[in-house]
């Protein structure tokens, strides 16, 4: 069966927007406070997708949680959550997203250039979601980063590491199903 | 979200569950906006409609509240931040809790925390702002069909010239399809690793990789079998569009919330300080 690459990517970027979204339903103990994969997945999205179709995914994501779908952490979503204290951190993953997926492509999708992409990407959340919640709390800024980024730095090498892991076995079984897909 | 909560659609009779999609977005978009200008007056009247909409709905309050619960601890954090860092008369908050003053001078913590009045009233308004419009989505989610707002989304983006609007309203089917789907089968993986003794591992990274690795591959694998069938059934972007469904009142919502901006506009709200 002859299947368009965009309507494969369509379909992938549904999925990855729904991973993202189901992410932080998805809590790994690993101590008091669980890991929830959703930055992960919108890391993965840059690095498996590319810039368009990553961008297109967590733009959808974003607009199902506008319209009101319960796909934000803690099962919230609507236009409050988009705009409210932590929203700086959710409008960051789209310019994370095209940042992450072009620095990807332009190192040809070695490793280094993949942890780098993603070190960059995480610290583009940080920059948007950081000053957000400062002006939305209008708490001072040691507070902001105080809350806002330090206590979830270890906890994002750790997914970053992981993600690195997790693309490097699926971009091969990506590449295959294109093929497949394109042949069959 | 793979199991029903007070946020999945659920059929109903009420006049919200038969509104035109597209109205239901104009009116909640324009009233998200219209928040940030209320006053008290404004949001007891437009929390007393919105509490007769949940009822009349059929949503358990004690369910919501319960599933809203993490959601309520960032509103008790932003109240706080209000309350301590806007400027203001100072309110001996501690003292009215029964707290003598001997007892707060030996809490270093508490010297340093100054309540204002002005802030206790800001953070109760910002809070409640933030709940309307939380209550605002999740009444447009119970009472909206995935395949609704796939058209309504499709209608709103035609006038976009660089956004394919039948492609988004395919993505956001696509993407209420999948929801279900990636936790059953993350569910599946946690059960079989727990089985395997994976959860007594110490090394974080390997956990992670023993989830999402398994996870993505047979996600991938659907979502290919889904493109084959979406292909196998001539699927294009040339489709017949859903007609939309209206129920009458739809101008009754657009003269109700043109009311309520007036009303904001042209009455001041007691205790307030801007």
């Amino acid at each position: 069966m002859n299947v368009s690459e965009n309507l494969r990517m369509t379909v992938y970027s549904s999925l990855f927007a729904a991973l993202i979204a189901v992410g932080a339903y998805i809590a790994i103990p690993i101590g008091p406070v669980p890991i929830v994969l959703q930055n992960m997945f919108v890391l993965m999205a840059a690095l498996l997708l590319g810039t368009r179709w990553g961008s297109a995914a967590l733009g959808l994501y974003l607009l199902m949680g506008a319209c009101g779908f319960p796909v934000f952490a803690g099962g919230t979503g609507g236009l409050g959550r988009l705009l409210g204290p932590t929203g700086g951190y959710l409008l960051g993953y789209i310019p994370a997203v095209w940042v992450a997926g072009f620095i990807c492509a332009r190192t040809g999708k070695k490793l280094w250039g993949d942890v780098m992409a993603m070190l960059i990407g995480s610290l583009i959340v940080y920059a948007s979601g950081v000053p957000w919640l400062k002006f939305a709390t209008a708490m001072p800024w040691e507070k902001a980063f105080a809350v806002g980024m330090y206590p979830f730095l270890v906890g994002d090498a750790l997914k970053i590491v992981a993600a690195a892991y997790c693309v490097k076995l699926l971009r091969p079984m990506l590449k295959n199903n294109k093929a497949n897909v394109g042949n069959g | 979200m793979g199991k029903s909560t007070q946020f999945s659609y659920r059929p109903g009779n009420f006049v919200l569950f038969r509104l035109d999609v597209r109205c239901k977005i104009i009116c909640i978009c324009l009233l998200s906006i219209m928040m940030a200008m209320a006053g008290f007056s404004h949001l007891s009247l437009i929390s007393t409609v919105l509490l007769w909409f949940l009822y009349r709905s059929g949503i358990n309050i004690r369910m919501l509240i319960w599933e809203l619960k993490y959601f309520f601890v960032i509103l008790f954090f932003v109240f706080a931040v209000r309350a301590i860092v806007t400027p203001g008369v100072p309110v001996p908050i501690l003292q009215i809790l029964g707290m003598d003053v001997f007892e707060i001078k030996h809490i270093d913590l508490l010297n340093h925390i100054n309540i204002t009045r002005e802030g206790l009233v800001d953070g109760c308004k910002v809070v409640w702002r933030f709940l309307i419009i939380m209550i605002m989505g999740l009444l447009f989610a119970c009472s909206t069909q995935a395949s609704s707002l796939n058209v309504a989304v499709a209608w709103f983006l035609k006038p976009f010239p660089f956004i394919p609007e039948k492609r988004v309203g395919i993505m956001v089917s696509l993407f209420v399809r999948f929801l279900p789907m990636i936790l059953e089968k993350a569910n599946e993986i946690s059960d079989a690793q727990k089985a395997r003794c994976a959860h007594l591992r110490k090394n974080p990274v390997k956990k992670m990789k023993n989830i999402t690795v398994p996870l993505l591959k047979r996600v991938f694998i659907c979502a290919d079998t889904l493109a084959i069938a979406m292909a196998s059934r001539c699927y294009n972007e040339h489709r017949t569009e859903q007609d939309f469904l209206k129920s009458g009142y739809e101008f009754h919502f657009y003269a109700g919330t043109i009311a309520f901006y007036a009303f904001i506009l042209f009455y001041k709200s007691p205790l307030s300080f801007h």
